[in-house]
């Protein structure tokens, strides 16, 4: 996905204009947030469960390559093959290759963040090969050649209507006076389509929630159920996934589930929850013949090297978009990248670069509601102030602090400095006693006008005032 | 340098110290961390919390006395009668085989995988779990895993002395499940704990997205 990050202020204006958008988004506030709460009174331990969830995480990704290399070792020992993927560029060529190994025709993939981030789909299209996403958000969305905007709920920005008309435009060889009046009818129709995609795919991708170093095991998380399908019809299971999803053992996976389905969807548990151990084995009977397990850095192991480490802690949950005022008004699209609201304000200057990144940190209110619900506890309004900083001590270097030079070197200059004065002296003199535009002023003149000047500098009007003064 | 060097060669610079945690890690031999986790067992009864939070889930469940009533069980919820017959395929686990499926009015049946036609699928599980109501089933020869995912209806069967409390107790025990053979997990191990579903069409829960649309879940005693 190309990163348009730098629109965020045209976007965002133009998406709290945006009615249907509106409405969408006043619906996470019964929805997610309402089911959020209720599953988190139904759990007297959440905190514990949180704290619990931090120390893993953060103690995770301090011992990393340890973690990693036992992850490797015990997937290569299940007949895993691993792959390790420096850029996504790196990631996609190893997932084209393997889909040209298999002589693939077509291809199912499950929800995938990584594989957003990475712009697998758009790469595989290139190379002539038919991709079909089965989450139905992510269905929805390429059919309208549009992006996700939430990590959770991908196509959150869609009215039903939206969603039927784009059934009828696209699937336009089924009867165009069909009854697709309701959400369940429309899932109906989806169901069917997607279960021949299912049956007939070469190559199914899924991304992974969790890697389990103890058991070399991706757990893959869906409510629909199409993870699972992608992992097990198809002839080969290829996972994309990122080095930060690494988790020690199965206990420590079972507190971050808990806290994944809670915090995400206010499920005490997501409807499939599975851990994916290598390709079948001799005796069973159904898998893939071949399990494909892609790491991907793109950029994580310079993080883990900086002052924002702890945006790697991150489980991928969606619960601070769900609470963030700027999120819930702007929406996912105007962030412009894969990662909205506020993890994406506080990674994707990490993951891309601060010079086209830096509207998203100042996209937040520091009110700190983020840092409250998120499970692992990230102190995401620290993480924001943080790149606040660095963009400010960023832009000093650059024309503030050439301007800042300037002016210091012609003020250690006095003569040079007072021809200056007088020239912008006189340049600001007027009749009107003020100025509606000044150049270089916008930001005072939008607002006010600007004090038309004497004609003179302060100093000139002294000496003739002086010289008036003295007798002759 | 390769990418797997050089990756790992950045991770080893960032040289993060391990920090100390409120979760104390003990070493196994595998070189991995446990933790010693808080499992919080439920103070109320686990089978009444387990019948609870099934029914939260939206999974109807039924109990039996033994082994040979499933059948029964299954035609009664699938609602399988003879205005409404239905291909049933069970998986080939040895509590489901010899059983008089046809006498509980499933006529049609087979065992093994998952075939285009068949309305409703039978597995077993290997645990319950009382604080999520889920199930756990594990891919194996007497476990096909498109069960859970290709039918409409979902069955599974359940014994009664195989519930846990909580997620953390059934994912430790998962280590114990390890295929000889390989020395690994079987392929697939999967907690159900609904029926498939989707909030994507404007955000209103719709049950049978790709997967079964009604799942079920008959106890039966240990026979
Ligand atoms: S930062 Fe925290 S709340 Fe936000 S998505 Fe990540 S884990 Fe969830």
């Amino acid at each position: 996905m190309h990163p348009e990050t730098h629109h965020f202020s045209e976007r965002s204006k133009r998406a709290a204009q945006d009615k249907d958008l509106q409405d969408a988004l006043e619906g996470l506030a019964t929805g997610f947030v309402a089911r959020r709460k209720d599953a988190i009174a139904d759990c007297a331990h959440f905190e514990a469960l949180r704290n619990q969830g931090r120390d893993i995480r953060t103690r995770t990704c301090a011992d990393l390559e340890r973690h990693l290399l036992s992850f490797e070792a015990k997937a290569e020992q299940a007949g895993s093959r691993i792959h390790w993927a420096e850029t996504g560029d790196d990631a996609c060529a190893i997932v084209e290759k393997i889909c040209r190994d298999a002589e693939a025709q077509s291809i199912v993939k499950g929800k995938s963040m990584v594989s957003e981030e990475i712009g697998l789909n758009a790469h595989l299209e290139a190379s002539g090969y038919a991709v079909v996403e089965t989450d139905l958000g992510e269905y929805l969305l390429q059919l309208r050649g549009e992006t996700p905007s939430h990590i959770i709920a991908p196509a959150i920005h869609l009215s039903e209507h939206q969603a039927r008309a784009t059934f009828l435009k696209s699937h336009d060889t089924l009867n165009p006076k069909r009854d697709l009046g309701t959400p369940e009818t429309i899932v109906g129709e989806a169901r069917a389509l997607m279960r021949d995609k299912f049956l007939n795919a070469d190559v199914g991708i899924t991304g992974a929630n969790f890697l389990i170093a103890e058991t070399g095991s991706a757990v893959v998380v869906t409510n629909e159920g199409n993870g699972d399908l992608s992992a097990t019809l198809p002839k080969v299971h290829i996972i994309v996934t990122s080095l930060d999803k690494v988790v020690p053992t199965l206990g420590e996976t079972s507190i971050l589930l808990q806290l994944l389905a809670r915090s995400a969807t206010g499920q005490a548990m997501t409807a499939y929850t599975t851990l994916f151990t290598g390709p079948r084995h001799s005796t069973d009977l159904d898998g893939p013949d071949a399990c494909h397990i892609i790491i991907v850095d793109n950029g994580r192991s310079d993080i883990l090297a900086s002052d924002a480490a702890e945006v790697l802690n991150c489980i991928r949950c969606g619960a601070c978009l769900n609470h963030c005022p700027i999120y819930t008004t702007v929406g996912g699209h105007s962030y412009g990248w894969v990662y909205p609201g506020p993890i994406g304000a506080a990674l994707n200057p990490a993951l891309l670069d601060l010079a086209s990144t830096r509207d998203l940190p100042d996209a937040s209110t520091l009110c700190g509601r983020c840092e409250e619900v998120c499970p692992v506890k990230i102190p995401l309004p620290k993480l924001l102030r943080q790149w606040r900083a660095k963009d400010y001590a960023r832009r000093q270097t650059s024309r503030k602090k050439l301007a800042i030079m300037a002016w210091a070197w012609m003020a250690k200059r006095p003569t040079l400095y007072a021809l200056w004065a007088s020239v912008i002296a006189r340049a600001l003199k007027s009749r009107h006693g003020a100025h509606h535009t000044v150049p270089l002023a916008k930001g005072w003149t939008t607002h006010r006008d600007f004090p038309a000047s004497e004609g003179q500098t302060f100093q000139a009007q002294w000496r003739r005032a002086k010289k008036k003064a003295r007798p002759s | 340098m390769n990418s797997r060097a050089a990756i790992l060669n950045r991770i080893a610079k960032a040289g993060r110290e391990p920090t100390t945690s409120v979760i104390a890690p003990q070493s196994d031999q595998s070189g991995c961390t446990h933790a010693t986790l808080d499992t919080h067992t439920p103070d109320t009864d686990l089978w009444q919390r387990f019948t609870q939070r099934l029914k939260d889930n939206g999974i109807t469940s039924r109990q039996c006395r033994d082994a040979a009533e499933i059948p029964t069980c299954v035609a009664d919820l699938a609602n399988i009668t003879t205005s409404n017959p239905q291909r049933v395929c069970i998986a080939p686990h040895a509590m489901f085989q010899d059983r008089d499926w046809n006498t509980a009015g499933v006529s049609e049946m087979h065992y093994g995988s998952w075939k285009t036609g068949d309305g409703v699928a039978v597995s077993h599980a290997r645990l319950g779990i009382a604080d999520s109501g889920s199930l756990v089933l594990a891919s194996g020869e007497d476990s096909p895993t498109g069960l859970a995912f290709l039918p409409e209806i979902h069955i599974i069967a359940l014994q009664r002395n195989s519930l846990v409390a909580t997620l953390t107790d059934a994912m430790v025990r998962f280590a114990e499940w390890k295929n000889m053979k390989r020395n690994s997990l079987p392929r697939a191990i999967n907690i159900v704990s609904g029926a498939s579903r989707t909030a994507d069409i404007a955000g209103k829960i719709v049950h049978g997205a790709h997967g079964p649309r009604k799942l079920c879940v008959v106890i039966y005693d240990n026979a």
